[in-house]
């Protein structure tokens, strides 16, 4: 099977007001998806249902089905802690535990599962910093506190965080929104390097980001996907209008 | 045996029931006090309660209606000076209120506020009660009034905070002192909020026994002279507890249920009049 | 074209009332240095003869003009302790439960409720105290304790009831709702990526509070605390219902004991002498003197954590 994601007529609330609109797509396993659209469109909601995130928000719900490696995750009796260790997520704004050494924070998620064996943690840390291309900068600052690493640094952590325990799929939210160009290079460099060993779902309201970094993208508006498409495809000649005057109109 | 998972759940919820327990666990003071005040108190409040002057020791009967007018007395004096200091003072904190001069006053409001009140009886009691040589309501309204300073400075301050400066400029711009402006324009605006700040810091001295102890003492007679001992609510419960009469314990829950359900009162007060500074940011 | 400075009265209104409110905020700090100083003046006789030892005196005997402090510090401090040790598990735990887990209404109820524990005087607690809480702790609470941990010091000995547990138990009540709302405020000033941080990684509802709520809330619990503590250390009415009046160093916590503020409100009557008084007011001297330190340290511990919050964020 090679879909690792199917999204099945979703449809998400805040209280009474709907934010995804029947939403229907699947995304492919190691391929990367761009998600863009105006603010407000329902693209972070959306992926925050995928790691059952969204549920936490008081008021908010969703329905629908979404299955992640062929299991259906919406389900009622679906363990949301389960779901959320299989999914991994890096978001907007930087947020490595300041309390916690840059160790701790890249094992944080295996120790939560149970892993003690020092040797297995400093393996998967060395492990987890190599994929999102940090180990060399901090290998000699693996006691530091988490936050006491550059914002860049500190995302590129987050990604560590998140690898460190194998998900199949990457959910990033608008992960470079808050960094410098130099750092948000990095980490598009990075992803087009992660792609090979995990699914990437990326949040963007830049659009040469996505052009950049992604296989495929979708565009959504008011909460409804309008459009999904191979990326060079939708940039180039979309087919829905409102997909064209979006691309047309913004200045990156 | 229980995988990894399974452990943690588990944890989880034994964790959310301590939760629940503790907080459970803190309320039942609340409930035990309330329910013994009610329960052994409302059959001490009759007409004679309130009317009536303390029978000679060891007789059933009587009433505490010295101490109630006492408590009264006491009270009123001390919010004739304790509201107006305390609200001149977050008036200056919040319209005088940059800069370290401020900051020091600020701080001077701060540790006043914690300072023991027994501390502050003793503390007029050096200056009132051993120069008269005697203790008197004139010292128990001071202490009272000193207690009262804090809570009144600090509401008033955060509310003048929360206005907005347009109204300030607004009156600067009609040409109008700026006294005018802070009494007539801000002032008048804040009047319930100030209020709920008064009524938060009577609440808190109707209550307090200690610092009376040393000041207005106590009286069995109905009171003829600010100048001589005062008796007062708390410090007659105290005395009627720590006695050995029935009648008297009785009294002494009459008295704590008379306090509690005018503290009660004063507090859901408070929470009816809007008071934004304790509003929670959503 | 007038001038532009504003009229002389105007400016002469002003300058009167700003000077009212600057006279009126000095008399503050004024009032402070005074409450020192009366104190100190008035404690000249047994300051002058016992000096500083004054605080390590084991013996407090009214009757031959013996005056040592030690039994009423250690009686406040160990009352205190106990308030401590009972008071912040639990204070921590409904700050976690109003902040963290349950909704906004209801927590807001629950919250009134908790602050209304913080209304109740002093004295009706000593009231609940005597007749309620210490028969209780006479009949069930101590009898169990003697029994099971009889063989430890700090729970040997007979029991009445009153005494240093007591005392400790009903200080506990009253500094919850006080470090309670503190730990709150400071939880509510968490950020909520903290959370998500956690619950993305997989956390169950438990492991995230630990993580993204406790772990960086150690400074400002600490503080919280401190300023619990320096509550308990003034509290008189409720304390002295239920301590049992015998200054005594005592090592069981069932014994009678006495602190800094209940020897004050209990031997005040019975002070005719003047060494008697002036000890009593030292005393008070020594109790002013440390809720001073203990509420600044507290007071710079929180101002502390908020500080380091903003520049976080």
């Amino acid at each position: 099977m090679n879909t690792a994601i199917k999204v099945k007529d979703l449809n998400a609330f805040f209280g009474e007001t709907k934010v995804v609109n029947g939403v229907n797509f699947s995304c492919e396993k190691k391929e990367v998806l761009a998600l863009i659209g105006p603010s407000g469109c329902g693209k972070s909601t959306l992926i925050r249902c995928i790691n059952r995130l969204h549920e936490e928000t008081p008021g908010a719900k969703a329905m629908g089905e979404i299955f992640v490696n062929g299991e259906n995750v919406l389900a009622h009796q679906v363990d949301p802690v389960l779901v959320r260790s299989k999914v991994g997520m890096v978001f907007q704004k930087p947020n490595p535990f300041p309390t916690l050494s840059v160790f701790e924070n890249v094992v944080v998620g295996l120790k939560l599962s149970g892993v003690r064996t020092k040797s297995i943690l400093e393996e998967s840390c060395e492990r987890a910093l190599k994929q999102a291309a940090l180990w060399n900068e901090v290998k000699d600052q693996l006691k530091k506190p988490g936050s006491s690493l550059s914002g860049g640094q500190q995302q590129r952590l987050c990604i560590a965080r998140a690898l460190a325990v194998n998900p199949s799929i990457l959910l990033m939210d608008e992960p470079t929104s808050a960094l410098d160009p130099i750092s948000t290079a990095k980490i598009e460099d990075l992803i087009e390097i992660l792609k090979g060993e995990v699914t990437i779902l990326i949040v963007t309201h830049n659009m040469q980001q996505a052009m950049r970094v992604s296989d495929r993208t979708a565009f959504m508006l008011w909460g409804e996907l309008i459009e999904i498409e191979r990326t060079a495809k939708i940039f180039s000649n979309p087919v829905d209008e409102r997909t064209t005057r979006y691309i047309s109109g913004k200045f990156g | 045996m229980l995988g990894v998972f399974q452990r943690r759940k588990i944890l989880n919820v034994l964790v959310m029931g301590i939760l629940y327990g503790a907080t459970l666990l803190a309320l039942v003071p609340l409930f035990s006090v309330f329910y013994c005040v009610v329960s052994r108190g409302w059959p001490a409040i009759t007409l004679d309660f309130f009317t009536k002057l303390p029978s000679p020791v060891g007789e059933v009967g009587g009433g505490i209606g010295n101490a109630i007018l006492g408590t009264a007395t006491l009270v009123g004096m001390a919010s004739l000076v304790g509201i107006p200091w305390g609200i001149i003072i977050g008036i200056y904190l919040s319209e005088y209120g940059r800069g370290r001069r401020a900051t020091t006053v600020r701080l001077a409001v701060d540790i006043l506020g914690s300072v023991p009140s027994i501390i502050i009886g003793l503390f007029v009691y050096t200056i009132m009660v051993i120069p008269m040589r005697g203790f008197s309501a004139y010292a128990g309204a001071t202490a009272l009034a000193i207690l009262m300073v804090p809570t009144i400075a600090r509401v008033t301050e955060e509310i003048f905070k929360l206005v907005p400066n347009t109204v300030r400029e607004s009156g600067l711009a009609l040409g109008l002192s700026r006294w005018k402006v802070i009494l007539f324009l801000v002032l008048r605006g804040t009047f319930s909020s100030i209020l709920t700040g008064v009524m938060l810091s009577v609440a808190r001295i109707i209550g307090e026994t200690a610092p009376l102890l040393f000041t207005a003492l106590s009286n069995s007679y109905w009171q003829r002279s600010l100048s001589q001992p005062v008796a007062s609510v708390p410090v007659q419960i105290y005395n009627y507890a720590i006695s050995p009469f029935d009648d008297w314990h009785q009294k002494a829950w009459g008295g704590a249920f008379l306090l509690t359900v005018l503290i009660f009162i004063l507090n859901l007060g408070t929470r009816m009049v809007s008071h934004p500074f304790s509003g929670r940011a959503s | 074209m007038g001038s532009l400075k504003p009229p002389n009265d105007i400016r002469r209104s002003d300058i009167i009332f700003s000077r009212i409110l600057k006279i009126s905020g000095w008399l503050l700090p004024l009032l402070i240095l005074s409450i020192g100083l009366f104190l100190f003046e008035n404690a000249q006789p047994t300051i002058k003869k016992f000096g500083f030892v004054f605080i390590l005196g084991t013996v407090w005997d009214p009757i031959h003009d013996i005056f040592g402090a030690g039994p009423v510090i250690y009686g406040t401090l160990a009352s205190s302790l106990i308030a401590i040790i009972i008071g912040t598990p639990i204070s921590v735990a409904v700050a976690l439960l109003l902040s963290e887990i349950i909704p906004g209404r209801l927590s807001r109820s629950l919250s009134f409720l908790v602050e209304m524990l913080a209304a109740i005087p002093s004295v009706v607690y000593g009231l609940w105290g005597i007749f309620v809480l210490a028969p209780w702790m006479r009949s069930t609470i101590e009898p169990f304790l003697a029994e099971r941990f009889g063989a430890i010091p700090i729970f040997s000995g007979p029991f009445y009831g009153v005494g240093l547990l007591s005392a400790g138990v009903i200080l506990a009540i009253m500094i919850v709702p006080t470090i309670s709302s503190i730990c709150r405020e400071i939880f509510r000033n968490i950020p909520n990526q903290q959370r998500e941080a956690a619950l993305a990684l997989g956390a169950t509802k438990w492991e995230a509070i630990r993580l993204a709520v406790l772990k960086n809330s150690k400074a400002g619990i600490f503080g919280s605390v401190t300023l619990g503590l320096g509550r308990a250390l003034g509290e008189t009415l409720a304390v002295t219902m239920v301590i049992g009046n015998r200054a005594e160093i005592s090592k069981s916590i069932f014994a009678p004991s006495q602190t800094m503020a209940s020897l004050i409100a209990n031997e005040y009557a019975e002070a005719t002498s003047q060494l008697h008084l002036s000890a009593l007011i030292q005393v008070g001297l020594t109790l002013f003197l440390v809720t001073f330190v203990v509420n600044g340290l507290a007071r710079v511990m929180v101002w502390q954590t908020t500080l380091r919050k903003d520049a976080q964020c």
